[in-house]
């Protein structure tokens, strides 16, 4: 019977832009509950899976935006490797997964109202807004990519790593500090 | 752009390649010295020194060969020299602060000068920047510096809480930055500043969606300056820091925002249809209120001082939000003098709390007793930070007031006045303590070299700004001629 119903939708004759705007809304929808789940869950360890969903969307919608490159990137970097490390800090951390803390603040109702005018606001600059046309349309080739790397954004693509490494030296000093504490 | 552009493009910017050179040396060779807290220091002093000189040699000597650099990502002209100066003698000011204050452990040490550095080269960047993206990576580095310097210290628990919160709400106030910047790429199609002024003056972008835009980037900015609404980290990052970061804070990143504020907002956008100005002029006249009502009733002199910069960074608004080569001209006149003034308090503010003990306002009956010298100098601070006559502070009221009433804004002069005189009180209240009440017990106020260098570089700018401005004045509208 089920396969009876499955090649009675098929014979439907679906258009394609409606299957494929279909599945992008329902890849927004899960993403946003997703992300709503990383802020409300109680236990920190549930937030990380509800973000690794999160990640993973965002990361569709890139596939959407015709940007492969970025997803797997994102997938790659966001979801295997610093979501991983995430979830290493929180069972390693004993208070963090033993107990069930309340990760929300006793403010909900404030934030809510705050968080609902400013996503009000937005949804409706966003909606009347003429977006401009992107420079180019398709996908960008990966040469393309690295070649401005090192050509045009030669200058911020090397300004991140004095980011990085600020960052680096910076937590290797405060984990240095933790340990000589104990 | 090929290896040999990118050589003669880098010549621009030897004074900040230099510093990331001697961040990395630092890091790397700290082993070699016994005493870290000094050495480390002198080697600062002797980067920035270095850097300062180079800064002047180029832009005397070496012309720029074009206006934009990196393919537009950066933009070498008057104003940006002035102010990457400007940030050199800051962070001079700020090493020798930190060489008269010990309160890191000697393991950290190489990373706080290493961060230092990194910070400094992060504050050049912001006033650099032609490119949203550069601004925005530029501003990365600076918070991530100053998150982490906040957090080096031994008072392990306010300096925590301190750290916590600033890099709970600096990530917030970036992430809102960065939706306006975003914005602002949907509407103009550009993440070039010149592109985004072309885009907005062209026309028939959707007004609101801008208007939104500008805000967005606008609170993102305000952060770093302890702009009201966001100014409610300041007072708590301020009194957890240890004293010569808390200096540091409150003045480096604020004259980098201001910069790129003037900026982003002079040349990026314009003031096509959309009256930012009156936004700015409220937002001004609500910090400086904020931040002196509340200072009133301090009795710690690091909080006090915490809102006293933030009712400071209300008054640069003003000139801000006034439209005119004048408006230009008075902030950064009024940062020079505040850098020197606010530098200056902090420098004396550092062996004072060491010695009494505390950081109560009423622990320092009697200081003029002891450390006439100390007590002496710090009243010169507070007096300019107060807008009295002769000081640099004075020179830094009369312009932005000026400018204010040149502009048509009468009431944010007459709001920037009565501001100024309930700022009176609070900082002649510290006078009184130090100069009118008899000492509670005997205290030995021990003055660092470092210290007192650093008092005396302090106390010479907020002199002769003061006394003979026609030179910084010359600079100044030099450097606002690119408006």
């Amino acid at each position: 019977m089920i396969a009876n119903l499955v090649k009675q939708i098929l014979d439907l004759k679906i258009p394609e832009w409606f299957i494929s705007l279909s599945v992008f809304y329902f890849i927004l929808a899960a993403t946003a509950i997703a992300a709503l789940m990383v802020v409300t869950l109680k236990n920190v360890f549930h937030s990380a899976v509800a973000l690794a969903v999160t990640l993973i969307g965002v990361a569709a919608v890139y596939l959407y935006l015709n940007s492969e490159f970025l997803a797997i990137m994102q997938i790659l970097l966001y979801v295997g490797a610093i979501l991983t490390l995430i979830i290493f800090a929180v069972m390693l951390t004993a208070k963090l997964s033993d107990r069930n803390i309340m990760q929300a603040n006793e403010q909900k109702l404030a934030s809510f109202l705050l968080t609902g005018a400013l996503f009000a606001i937005l949804a409706i600059a966003i909606v009347k807004m003429k977006i401009g046309e992107p420079a180019a349309g398709g996908t960008v080739a990966l040469n393309e990519l690295g070649r401005s790397f090192f050509t045009d954004y030669v200058l911020p693509f090397e300004f991140i790593s004095l980011v990085l490494l600020a960052a680096l030296i910076g937590a290797v000093a405060l984990a240095f500090r933790e340990k000589g504490d104990e | 752009m090929s290896v040999r552009e990118l050589l003669i493009n880098s010549v621009q910017f030897a004074p900040e390649l230099f510093l990331v050179l001697a961040a990395f040396a630092i890091v790397l060779f700290d082993f070699l010295s016994r005493s870290k807290q000094r050495d480390l220091g002198i080697v600062s002093l002797i980067a920035f020194a270095v850097a300062g000189g180079m800064l002047w040699f180029i832009s005397s000597h070496i012309p720029p060969q074009s206006s934009v650099y990196f393919s537009g990502m950066v933009t070498v002209d008057a104003f940006s020299t002035a102010v990457r100066f400007v940030i050199c003698i800051v962070m001079f000011l700020a090493v020798l602060l930190s060489m008269g204050d010990r309160f890191h452990r000697d393991g950290d040490t190489a990373e706080y000068y290493a961060l230092l550095l990194f910070m400094s080269v992060g504050l050049s960047g912001l006033s650099l920047s032609k490119n949203l993206l550069m601004i925005y990576l530029s501003l990365e580095l600076v918070s991530l510096s100053s998150y982490i310097l906040v957090s080096l210290t031994k008072r392990e628990f306010f300096s925590s809480e301190a750290s916590l919160k600033y890099f709970l709400f600096g990530a917030l106030s970036t992430g809102i930055m960065l939706y306006g910047m975003s914005l602002v790429y949907g509407l103009t199609g550009s993440i070039d500043l010149d592109r985004t002024f072309a885009a907005v003056a062209a026309g028939g972008l959707n007004a609101g969606a801008l208007y939104l835009a500008v805000v967005l980037v606008l609170a993102g900015l305000g952060f770093k300056i302890a702009m009201v609404p966001f100014q409610m980290w300041a007072p708590d990052v301020y009194q957890g820091a240890p004293t010569p970061v808390t200096a540091l804070i409150s003045v480096g990143p604020k004259v980098a925002a201001f910069a790129v504020l003037l900026r982003f907002f002079y040349k990026g956008i314009g003031d096509f249809g959309m009256n930012w100005y009156d936004l700015a002029g409220f937002l001004s006249v609500a910090t400086m209120t904020v931040g002196n009502v509340i200072a009133v009733s301090q009795n710690n002199v690091k909080r006090m001082l915490a809102y006293s910069s933030i009712a400071q960074a209300g008054y640069i608004l003003i000139g801000f939000a006034v439209p005119s080569a004048l408006g230009k001209q008075s902030v950064i006149i009024y940062l020079l003098a505040y850098v020197f003034m606010n530098l200056g308090a902090f420098a004396l503010v550092i062996p004072l709390i060491r010695a009494v003990g505390s950081e109560e306002i009423s622990d320092l009956k009697g200081v003029a007793q002891k450390a006439p010298v100390a007590a002496l100098a710090l009243t010169l601070f507070l007096l300019s930070l107060a807008g009295i006559p002769p000081m640099a502070g004075f020179l830094g009221k009369f312009y932005i007031f000026s400018a204010a009433v040149q502009g048509q804004k009468l009431y944010l002069a007459v709001a920037g006045v009565l501001n100024s005189v309930i700022a009176l009180y609070y900082y002649v209240r510290v006078i009184k303590y130090m100069y009118l009440d008899q000492p509670e017990k005997d205290l030995a106020v021990a003055l660092h070299p470092a210290i007192v260098a650093a008092v005396i570089i302090a106390a010479a700018g907020t002199l002769s700004i003061g006394i003979y401005p026609e030179p910084f004045i010359r600079i100044v509208a030099g450097a606002v001629s690119i408006f």
